[in-house]
């Protein structure tokens, strides 16, 4: 596939308030809400925008997120409205769908965004996603062993990586507290107290190998992009987030002897394909934001999309180099566990405010080059993404 | 004869079970043993045919629940998924004794719980 480079900019940026507590407003009302402030923190006005994507919960009906999300927002003579239902994926392919649609000239500025409100009054959010996950497509076969959530489908893929490559407990806690220390240099972040090893270990099992902190920090609320062409962010209101890169990768690795989908996931084409686009590879991060529901997810994303080999991504976090100070910065928002859980949103968030160089304490020391990683289904989808504060790479 | 639908791969799967025999879909041309997600073969477009496993495996990975998400699933429970040693690999449940479940790489053998439900136990 070949692009213009910069594939495009990400100009304008808008978040809700995110919150543990019931929300007042529907997701459809949080999905406007963050548009609107995407809007103005892009220093545009309603009328110029002529795109909009769309990305729910893939536990939610369509109809908790519908297009007349158009209509609420007040966005008239459109020339692109979708939705996009790719998972946690989905953040990072709307940018890329919004991305060819501008080159293509088929719009100027796309909104996307994405509203979720998984803690309810009865409910908190690891409930509301403990649905059982179907591996084998025949119904009722996991509820029937009680394999619930994604929770329960990640454990599995975790007690494998374990199994292969000796990763350990430890190797768990060391993500999670490189996360925690991340998190603690940030506003944004939800959980700022410092993770001991103590805390780690005695907070309850979830789905062992998995403990409470292993798990992502379920919120109420909405984040939404703008979109627009790499030319026209330039001289705007804030400092222009250029796409270089954007990859996806599905493998559909089978559930079959020879086979290890646990431990071998689409990310790694995802990020290749994303590197090839902007025409750099992994030594020229600066830093990294991977979707990271569970620790073992973000520790897998880190294997497939390079940073350490296959099988070594324990020591390599225990080792100290995702965390502050460490040789390459991994969420450095604190990621789904510290930080907050809003999908494939919760990265492209963490990305845009370091290439804006908004990061504050937490602001990472070489931003010019950074790797954003999105995935969903049982390790199964996965999208990437190359952004920079500069137009040109090299 | 068309090919099996969907469904109909399914309720004889769950068919089987009822009868004491877990089995796994296969091409019903000349491919062998497909993933259970598969509802055609994925190498040859052909359908599907049930065929008995020996119930012979290993546990591939395995998890422990500690939340109860079921009022009828008593916490802790292992969930095993299990790789036949025809190949497709499925979750199933795990049978505990000596206070001890099936370990990531055992050898394990299926048998009925109540309700024909497929369960696998250490082979020893």
């Amino acid at each position: 596939m070949s692009y213009k480079r910069p594939v495009a900019a990400i100009c304008g940026m808008g978040k809700t308030d995110l919150s543990r507590k019931p929300s007042k407003h529907s997701v459809r009302e949080l999905a406007v809400q963050a548009c609107l402030r995407a809007v103005e923190d892009a220093g545009l006005k309603k009328d110029d925008i002529d795109g909009l994507m769309l990305n729910r919960s893939p536990l939610e009906p369509s109809e908790t997120l519908p297009m007349h999300v158009q209509r609420d927002a007040g966005f008239k003579d459109l020339s692109l409205l979708t939705s996009v239902e790719a998972e946690g994926s989905s953040a990072i392919q709307m940018i890329q769908y919004a991305s060819l649609a501008i080159q293509a000239g088929m719009a100027k500025n796309v909104l996307c965004v994405f509203a979720d409100c998984p803690v309810g009054a009865t409910q908190g959010g690891g409930a509301t996603f403990a649905m059982s996950m179907e591996l084998t497509g025949i119904p009722g076969w996991e509820a029937q062993h009680g394999f619930y959530g994604a929770t329960g489908a990640y454990a599995l893929a975790a007690a494998r990586h374990m199994h292969l490559y000796g990763t350990t407990h430890d190797h768990l806690y060391a993500y999670a507290r490189s996360s925690r220390e991340w998190a603690q240099l940030s506003s944004d972040a939800f959980l700022r107290k410092e993770l001991t090893r103590d805390d780690y270990f005695s907070a309850r099992w979830i789905a062992e190998p998995f403990r409470m902190f292993d798990c992502a920090f379920p919120v109420n609320g909405a984040i939404a992009v703008v979109v627009t062409a790499a030319d026209a962010a330039k001289d705007m209101k804030q400092p222009p987030v250029y796409v270089h890169g954007l990859g996806q990768g599905h493998a559909a690795v089978p559930n079959f002897a020879g086979f290890e989908p646990e431990v071998n996931s689409g990310a790694e084409i995802a990020a290749k394909t994303a590197f090839k686009t902007a025409g750099v590879s992994v030594p020229d991060l600066g830093f990294c934001e991977v979707y990271d529901a569970f620790s073992f997810s973000g520790m897998l994303a880190m294997e497939d999309i390079g940073l350490c080999k296959k099988g070594e991504v324990g020591p390599f976090v225990a080792e100290g180099h995702t965390a502050p100070g460490g040789s390459i910065p991994v969420n450095t928002g604190g990621g789904h566990l510290s930080g907050f859980y809003m999908q494939g949103m919760t990265p492209v968030h963490e990305a845009i405010t370091q290439v804006r160089g908004f990061g504050g304490d937490r602001q990472v020391a070489k931003n010019d080059i950074g790797l954003v990683t999105g995935s969903g289904g049982r390790m199964e989808f996965h999208a990437a993404m190359i952004v920079s504060p500069h137009a040109k790479l090299n | 004869m068309g090919n099996k639908t969907s469904r109909e791969l399914e309720e004889a799967f769950y068919q089987s079970l009822n009868e004491g025999v877990v089995s796994y879909f296969s091409c019903t041309d000349l491919c062998g043993p497909v993933d259970y997600t598969a509802r055609l073969c994925p190498k040859c477009g052909s359908g599907l045919e049930l065929k008995a496993a020996s119930g012979r495996g290993h546990v591939h990975s395995a998890v422990t629940y500690h939340t109860q998400y079921n009022e009828n699933m008593k916490t802790p429970y292992t969930v095993l998924m299990v790789e036949l040693e025809e190949g497709p690999r499925l979750i199933a449940s795990a049978i505990s004794e000596n206070n001890s479940v099936p370990e990531v790489g055992s050898e394990v053998m299926a048998t009925m719980k109540a309700d024909s439900v497929l369960a696998f136990k250490t082979v020893r």
